[in-house]
């Protein structure tokens, strides 16, 4: 096993960055060496680096085993490009890229350079969804029959500390707020029915947010092989006052056993005047997500979440807006 | 003011919805009961009060006191028994999906209005505390303008094999008998017919691959640009998950409103392990919402006023499940007739 991960952050765009960075800062087996960034999100790099007791840099620099990808996912390719022939180990960020084609290009620059290359989705990480996939995978739920996954949140206007609007710019972001959120939903399915998605139907629109560029609310409906249907519902559709920013639900029957899963944080419940929240005691599902990554390198071993399981989350979704536009179901590849 | 009523078929609905819902209420007589099995209308003629004539359904129609007929026999002997109450002179209350076809479903609309009798399809959700506060929060207009509702109803159905619900061509699956309750709310919540479905259906269970009748489905209705409505209804799921738990969430322009049955649990029983009883088999729809529709019929009837769920309103939850099933054997989204 290696011993500490040298690491650096690409980019202070992705609103997860936020979490991650000083979740990785204070990781007991990373040094966290540099956040480098530019465009709006600089200065907030700069304050966070000062914050975490690390140096910001202008430009990616060297000294580094691994590397978080915190960039918008239209420049993932350039830095994967640039740092896979280095050695340089990445936690990419979803989605993989803006296109299936940029993402294959992805996997294959780390493939070829021999470098781990980790897309981070968080329901892999939370408790709930955890327990129902232990239990699939003892057999417990029989066959996957139907599965209803529901991931909504707020629109990312207003996330404090970042410019998050790029997620609203169609060019920058790829899609709206059901791909945004959606695709974690994708990824959860993927791994917990275990097979791979044969036909997609979706209908996507601007829903509660027709002032947007883009969409805020959709739902799919996904075969598999083997025959399981899934749904996805996902967007922005939280409205301000409501008690949390993102929330889930999963629902998965099986022939032998049926599983629900309510919220997916262990919360805290607050409440003034004017409004109540619930505020996420720790996010688990962050914390998974990067330590998976760090021990995956330093053992050596494949990441559990891989770079062809994003490019895969991502061909699904991109099926999804293709149907919604064409009106028609779209058989997968 | 009591409205006298012969009933037909006194199966499952009948002893889970009906029986509790005569035995609360006044403004009903049951006169005369008949089954095509007569042990079986014997039996449910004891457990209802008031000692009705126990009958065969052919002779139900000769009963000069029989004021109403309620239907409540499997889903594709509908039309003709309503139609042949309604040209005998009854009103009739039929259990639903009104009709196994779109097209018996205009035969019995057109039957009572040639002869001038009522016709009131049985959608128990619109007499349903839960469902009229959802459709009272979105008429006040809180959350704006529905774009989107996903809505399910989930349950193991415990008939066995040779059950009429596991024919295909009797009840339509979970599709059409639990589908057209969906559908029901999606157009009375929405106020708006939609334009397409779109299907996914499963047959799970080893009942619903030898009768035909889907045991799940998922359906898209596209309610136009940027407005959807998304059903999921099940019979697979285990007999401890409780009686068809409905889940329903409905985005607006300006809120979110979200119902779950099971959010709501009145008990958690521990021992040796744990045990979450649930509601009795039909939820709050036992107590009061079948008294509040059978009451409702007889009221409209008395008073010659509207009944609070069309017979139109009806004839388009056929239109829609009708949709639904064409695309799950097409492949693609299908028009709803209007």
């Amino acid at each position: 096993m290696s011993p500490r991960l040298r690491l650096g952050i690409v980019g202070f765009d992705h609103p997860h960055v936020l979490r991650f960075a000083p979740m990785l800062a204070a990781h007991p087996d990373v040094d966290l060496e540099w956040i480098s960034a530019d465009g709006p999100n600089r200065a907030a790099a700069e304050a966070m680096a000062r914050d975490l007791g690390t140096r910001f840099v202008a430009e990616p620099a060297g000294g580094i085993d691994a590397a978080y990808l915190a960039v918008r996912p239209g420049r993932h390719l350039e830095v994967v490009r640039r740092l896979a022939p280095e050695g340089v180990h990445l936690l990419c960020d979803k989605p993989i890229a803006l296109s299936a084609d940029d993402g294959r290009a992805i996997v294959e620059n780390a493939r070829a350079a021999g470098v781990h290359l980790m897309v981070p989705f968080n329901p892999r990480g939370q408790l709930g969804p955890r327990a129902v996939k232990e239990r699939i995978d003892h057999g417990a739920l029989g066959e996957i029959r139907l599965v209803h996954v529901v991931k909504v949140g707020k629109v990312p206007l207003s996330i404090p500390g970042i410019d998050a609007s790029w997620l609203l710019d169609p060019t920058e972001a790829g899609f709206g707020g059901f791909g945004d959120i959606g695709l974690h939903a994708v990824d959860a399915l993927r791994w917990l029915i275990g097979r791979e998605a044969t036909r997609v139907y979706a209908r996507i629109h601007k829903g509660p947010h027709p002032e947007l560029a883009v969409d805020s609310i959709g739902t799919a409906t996904i075969e598999w092989e083997g025959g399981a249907i899934a749904t996805v519902t996902a967007g922005w559709v939280n409205p301000d006052g409501y008690p949390s920013f993102l929330d889930a639900r999963f629902e998965v029957v099986g022939t032998e056993a049926a599983a629900r899963v309510g919220h997916p944080y262990q919360d805290l419940r607050l409440a003034d005047a004017n409004r109540s929240e619930r505020i996420a005691v720790s996010r688990t599902d962050a914390l998974w997500n990067i330590d998976a990554f760090v021990q995956s390198v330093r053992r050596d071993v494949e990441p559990p979440i891989t770079g062809e399981d994003g490019l895969r989350a991502l061909e699904i979704m991109l099926a999804c807006y293709r149907s919604s536009e064409l009106g028609e179901e779209i058989v997968l590849a | 003011m009591t409205l006298d009523v012969g009933i037909i078929g006194v199966g499952n609905i009948f002893e889970k919805g009906y029986v509790p819902a005569f035995e609360a209420t006044e403004a009903l007589r049951v006169v005369a009961v008949s089954d095509l099995d007569p042990g079986r209308a014997e039996a449910a003629a004891r457990r209802l009060g008031g000692a009705p004539r126990v009958v065969t359904p052919g002779e139900l129609l000769g009963q000069g006191d029989v004021e109403a007929v309620l239907i409540l026999t499997p889903t594709h002997t509908h039309a003709e028994l309503a139609i042949a109450a309604l040209e005998g002179g009854k009103h009739v209350l039929c259990e639903k999906p009104m009709a196994r076809t779109p097209a018996d479903a205009r035969r019995m609309a057109a039957a009572a209005a040639n002869a001038g009798r009522r016709l009131m399809i049985g959608h128990t959700r619109r007499f349903d505390d839960r469902w009229t506060a959802l459709h009272d929060q979105l008429r006040s207009g809180r959350i704006g303008e529905p774009v989107h509702v996903f809505r399910s109803e989930h349950a193991f159905n415990g008939a066995p094999g040779e059950a009429w619900q596991w024919q295909d061509d009797q009840s339509g699956g979970a599709l059409w008998d639990v589908g057209v309750h969906v559908a029901e709310l999606f157009h009375w919540f929405l106020g708006d017919v939609p334009l397409t479905a779109f299907t996914k259906v499963n047959h799970s269970r080893p009942e619903s691959q030898a009768g035909g009748a889907p045991d799940v489905a998922v359906v898209t209705f596209d309610f136009g640009p940027s407005r959807h409505a998304v059903l999921s209804v099940s019979w697979i799921h285990p007999p401890a998950w409780g009686p068809f738990y409905a889940t329903t969430e409905i985005v607006g322009t300006g809120g979110r409103l979200e119902y779950h049955d099971q959010d709501g649990h009145p008990a958690i029983v521990v021992g040796s392990e744990i045990e979450i009883p649930r509601y009795s088999p039909l939820l709050s729809s036992v107590s009061t919402a079948f008294r509040r529709e059978i009451e409702h019929f007889a009221h409209a009837i008395a008073t010659e006023t509207p009944f609070a769920v069309s017979v139109e309103d009806a004839i388009v939850a056929v239109d829609m499940v009708d949709a639904a099933e064409r695309s799950a054997r097409s492949g693609r989204p299908e028009a709803v007739t209007r």
